[in-house]
């Protein structure tokens, strides 16, 4: 019988990202890339596990914005383009090296890869990702939670209770249309919490989140067992608080895994280190280099002298780390179980962008990590946070403390000199939008349309992304771009809405360019 | 037709200002003054021989049920009111303020233009109150017990019966109507005083003083056994007071940091903290560099 617990999480988040308007956009990328990278590998690593008979437990947060990218049909066949393009430069890679052998190889690799995402995509999944992860949730394999409608860093929206109620309020609804069914767990936005929160969740029927490991280590009173096991807020929503141990292994720039040597270097991209003539087809139709996918180096040493990269080697190397990760969590386990009066719980949740994108060889980690677990091992097991919930539901009540996963745990990544402009204009924002939702008169239908326009841009503006890469100064003049923009039209739409002066013409078009949630009920 | 480089709109509609915090260190605030208030501020300061200094007057009001003259104790931050925004350092961690934004005159009066939200900053490290208390929560919010278990620390820390026990112990009584919307939370129980089963009614003291809750400290009456749940029949009440007495009989240790042990070498249970454990080594990854991006 298990010792322990473990329970995996992948927080799979991107903000709303669609710019139609645009025949070619470099922020899309991000999306593509993340389809490539990682969201169709990993799914292939669970349908491999399922197709083997592999018994596994896995916890996914995908997030409102970015399920509403997958489900989004003119993302899906931008992607299919995007697949395809990439496909033609392997091919055109596959002759470009045939005169080296080391790098032919990893060509002809890549496009047999490529060909295989883009069979996945289209035959198996049919272009839609969102039923696959529904799939296994429905095979009991993962748990999916819910989250805020789009990323908003709800401590620094909290000044108004009506933003963070409508955040948590429409993720779940989104949820709820999209698996149907309700979530029991809810992905705070950067784990960040604020005392209150809880029981906005619990009103949504929220059976527990996850926090950063000091909010609820600085619980008050002082948590008995530490992150190793849940605490119980006094509104009833259990937290549960992230191993700094199992993080730091995987997450850490020092002593993590993905900087091994062996590992693909992700800063050695063909769409820098080639001509630009000859890539032009592939890249940004203004010549703007971007990275291709296709990276034919390793991570070799701290210089900049990179040496050809090895699959095998990086396979191998991926399939150690998961027995040197099993064999800490063993340990771990073991210690914990002999000073605890129940069976710890180890939480390790990461940003799943990890997994395929920074570290390439994360999702062969993530297999050879489950296929170790389920074999030939006793002392712990994966498990989901609401199987445990389900075993232990009695819990020590504290107050988690507030905290964030940001660097220094709390809101200095989104709140400082770069970006503490944003707050004044969200939470008036979120005033107006009280006050128009509380219009006497029953609205018409343009204005329930420009309503329902007004709180996507409202959603949209509020993401905490914006704040997050203004602060880290990559894409800042985007983000802020994107901030000013939607609260712009929000700005515009509440005006015309109270001066009775709807451009209907005007809101088509926003409509169509913000159309995420496009069922959404204005109140 | 929509223009890109539009600014947005400056947002002085009203007199007002927020507080944010940053870290347990660090707050920020920001106000905004209309256009009327701004006419006021002229004229307080305008008088011939006083100077109104613009503040952002501090209230801490950790402890106070805040009603703008209890506050423990105030500071002021002068501010130059034209920045409409400022950061201010503080000395302490996990503290709750509220903070007036206004002019001090000269000769200490106080014209207050607005008054902020109440924000709390964050703690900084864990907290010293032991006290454990237990919540049962069954799938779907359908149950939710609160528990408190006996404070007396023990050595002989044996396994604790298991939590699936327990809730078996409560799912067996029929003892009210499912909740109409089983989704979302129909019910929650409030903690009201123990209805005193008779076998350990010796032994059941009331619920804590607001002031006990407050300061942490535990009335040693209380420490012996402290039991609260929401009232119920009979038959749970004798159930649950065996459940207890039985726990009392295996001097189970619920408190890994309560003092008054007279073992000298107490069990490795005891000596085991780990929230420490998890709080060092939290510490221990903030300075070796986490996410990779």
């Amino acid at each position: 019988m298990a010792k322990g617990y473990l329970a995996i999480v992948f927080h799979a988040h991107l903000p709303f990202v669609r710019h139609p308007e645009h025949q070619d956009s470099l922020e899309e990328n991000w999306f593509y890339e993340a389809v490539t990278e990682v969201y169709i590998p990993l799914l292939l690593v669970l349908e491999g596990l399922l197709e083997e008979a592999v018994d596994f437990r896995l916890t996914f947060s995908l997030t409102p914005t970015l399920v509403s990218m997958l489900l989004d049909p003119f993302l899906q066949s931008r992607y299919l383009r995007r697949i395809e393009r990439l496909i033609a430069l392997a091919e055109k890679e596959i002759a470009r090296t045939a005169h080296q052998p080391e790098f032919h190889r990893l060509a002809r690799l890549y496009h047999q890869r490529f060909l295989s995402l883009r069979d996945a995509f289209l035959n198996r999944y049919d272009r839609n990702l969102v039923e696959a992860f529904r799939r296994f949730q429905e095979l009991g394999k993962i748990e999916i939670l819910g989250s805020a409608a789009t990323h908003g860093y709800l401590p620094l929206l909290s000044v108004n209770a009506s933003a963070v109620q409508a955040q948590i309020r429409t993720g779940i609804g989104y949820y709820e249309q999209i698996f149907g069914r309700r979530p029991k767990g809810f992905w705070l936005p950067e784990c960040g919490y604020f005392p209150g929160v809880d029981r906005m969740l619990r009103e949504q029927g929220i059976r527990f989140t996850i926090l950063e490991t000091h909010g609820v280590t600085r619980a008050e009173p002082r948590p008995k067992w530490g992150v190793y096991a849940p605490i119980h807020c006094p509104s009833g929503v259990a937290t549960f608080g992230r191993d700094p141990e199992s993080s730091r292994q995987v997450w850490s720039s020092v002593e993590g895994y993905p900087g091994d040597y062996d590992y693909r270097e992700f800063y050695r991209d063909i769409g820098y280190d080639l001509d630009i003539d000859y890539l032009r087809p592939y890249v940004h139709p203004d010549g703007i280099r971007i990275d291709t996918g296709l990276k034919y180096y390793r991570i070799t040493g701290k210089t900049d002298h990179k040496q050809p990269y090895v699959p095998e080697w990086a396979e191998n190397k991926a399939e150690i780390h998961a027995s040197n990760f099993i064999f800490n969590r063993q340990k771990q386990v073991e210690y914990l179980a002999s000073v605890m009066d129940r069976k710890p719980l180890i939480v390790a949740p990461y940003d799943a962008e990890l997994f395929g994108h920074w570290w390439y060889e994360g999702p062969a980690w993530v297999n050879h990590l489950v296929r170790k677990m389920a074999r030939a091992q006793e002392s712990i097991r994966l498990v989901t946070l609401s199987e445990y919930l389900e075993e232990y539901p009695l819990n020590q009540v504290a107050t988690p403390a507030i905290s964030s996963w940001g660097y220094e745990g709390f809101n200095d990544v989104w709140l400082n000199g770069s970006n503490d402009w944003i707050y004044p204009h969200l939470h008036r924002a979120a005033n107006i939008m009280e006050k128009l939702l509380q219009g006497q008169s029953p609205p018409g239908r343009l204005t329930l349309r420009a309503l329902a326009q007004a709180k996507r841009e409202l959603f949209l503006a509020q993401a905490s992304d914006w704040a997050f890469m203004i602060n880290s100064g990559a894409m800042a003049e985007y983000a802020t771009r994107r901030t000013k923009r939607h609260l712009r039209r929000f700005y515009h739409l509440s005006e015309q809405i109270q001066n009775d002066s709807i451009d209907e013409r005007l809101l088509r078009g926003w409509e169509t360019q913000d159309n995420i949630f496009s069922s959404l009920p204005p109140s | 037709v929509e223009c890109e480089s539009e600014e947005l709109p400056d947002i002085a509609e009203e007199t007002k200002v927020v507080l944010l915090p940053v870290n347990p260190y660090l707050v920020h605030v920001y106000w905004g003054i209309a256009a009327n208030d701004l006419e006021e501020i002229g004229r307080v300061s305008g008088q011939p021989g006083r100077r109104a200094q613009p503040v952002l007057r501090f209230y801490d009001i950790t402890q106070v049920d805040f009603g703008g003259t209890s506050a423990s104790s105030w500071f002021d931050v002068e501010i130059n009111l034209r920045a409409g925004s400022w950061y201010v350092h503080l000395q302490s961690p996990a503290k709750s303020y509220c903070i007036d934004l206004g002019l001090r005159t000269e000769g200490g009066g106080f014209h207050r233009l607005a008054r902020s939200n109440a924000a709390e900053t964050p703690r900084a490290w864990p907290s010293d109150k032991v006290e454990e208390s237990y919540l049962l929560v069954e799938e779907d919010y359908q149950r939710v017990e609160t528990v408190v278990p006996p404070m007396k620390p023990t050595h002989a820390a044996e396994t604790l019966p298991e939590p699936r026990w327990v809730g078996e112990l409560y799912r067996r009584e029929e003892i009210r109507p499912q909740p109409q919307k089983p989704r979302i939370s129909a019910r929650f129980e409030t903690v009201v005083p123990p209805v005193q089963p008779a076998e350990v009614a010796e032994t059941l003291p009331g619920p804590p003083s607001a002031s006990e809750q407050h300061h942490g400290k535990e009335n040693p009456e209380r420490k012996e056994l402290r039991f609260l749940r929401t009232a119920a029949p009979g038959e749970m009440e004798r159930k649950l007071a065996e459940l207890y007495q039985r726990r009392m009989r295996e001097r189970l240790g619920f408190a890994p940091k309560a003092g008054g042990t007279d073992d000298p070498q107490p069990s490795r249970k005891e000596r085991a903290d780990l929230t420490e454990l998890s709080e060092r080594s939290f510490r221990a990854g903030l300075s070796s560099g986490r996410k990779s991006s």
